[in-house]
């Protein structure tokens, strides 16, 4: 992610009110970026898989019950590439958390924060993973320079 | 770079009224100030409680004579929560004899007004609680 473009984030809460209050939160925090609101897994999934998008915000426990709950999106967005933040209750964060242990999961890619949260917190972990990306991509921008030159 | 200093981050209001005018009174009040806020209305506790699961907001604004549990109880329930024992409470509320004033401030409120008192000021009391 560069510093000057606009993110595209990837929202998804069963509740509307918090799916509201996060779509305000990022547009404040990140002017012009575009946020897309999804109530259940299926939805976003489809979403998600057109790749077009920054990051996920997702909650794990999705009381819209379909074949994909927010295990699914998490999955699903981590193995697009994208960077994914799971905001859930303490009890199924910490299954989360053991489960991507043994699952060897990039953990600069996976963000696990316990509701309840402060919008603080949200937003310095969304800026983690912005900066962590731009670091990244000067690394490679360097090489690929090193590269050229030889 | 941009960081957590130079990013602006909206602040998350909580009202609880059993009154929904006067939440809509509220609400609207201080939307049009230029206080950047999300405000997230509640009739009684049990709604309060159940948007606390999620999120931990920036100030409370509490009614006091609400049926069921008053802001007064609410108070005491905040303020044994170490979460949330540290956010700024401002009671609004109607009762103005001098023993209801002191118990709000005893359970730790930074201000009870009269509704008329906050809608008069709301942009200068919400700015010096936050800053």
């Amino acid at each position: 992610m560069e510093t000057n473009k606009l993110y595209r984030f990837i929202v998804v809460e069963d509740s509307k009110t918090q799916r509201i209050m996060m779509e305000h939160v990022l547009q404040v925090a990140f002017p012009g970026c575009i946020v897309e609101n999804f109530d259940n897994g299926k939805d976003a999934i489809t979403r998600i898989q057109s790749n077009n998008f920054d990051m996920v915000l997702t909650d794990l426990h999705l009381n819209i019950r379909d074949e994909y709950n927010g295990w699914s999106v998490m999955e699903c967005a981590y193995y697009a590439g994208k960077p994914v933040i799971i905001l859930s209750g303490a009890s199924i964060l910490e299954r989360a958390k053991l489960w991507t242990k043994y699952s060897a999961f990039n953990k600069n890619r996976i963000k696990f924060l316990a509701k309840p949260v402060t919008v603080e917190n949200i937003l310095k972990n969304v800026l983690d993973i912005v900066n962590n990306n731009e670091e990244e991509i000067t690394i490679l921008r360097r090489l690929t320079n090193k590269l050229r030159k030889l | 770079m941009k960081t957590i200093e130079n990013t602006e981050i909206t602040r998350v209001l909580m009202l609880v009224d059993d009154n929904p005018l006067n939440l809509q009174l509220l609400q609207a009040n201080i939307e049009a100030t230029n206080f950047d806020c999300f405000i997230l209305t509640h009739e009684n506790s049990q709604e309060l409680f159940v948007s606390l699961r999620s999120v931990i907001p920036d100030i409370f604004l509490l009614d006091v004579c609400m049926p069921n549990e008053t802001g007064f109880d609410i108070a005491k329930k905040l303020k044994s929560n170490k979460l949330f024992k540290d956010i700024p409470i401002i009671f609004i509320t109607s009762l103005d004899n001098i023993d209801d004033i002191m118990k709000g401030y005893d359970l730790g409120a930074v201000k009870y007004m009269s509704i008329p008192g906050f809608l008069q000021n709301t942009e200068s009391i919400l700015k010096s609680i936050i800053n």
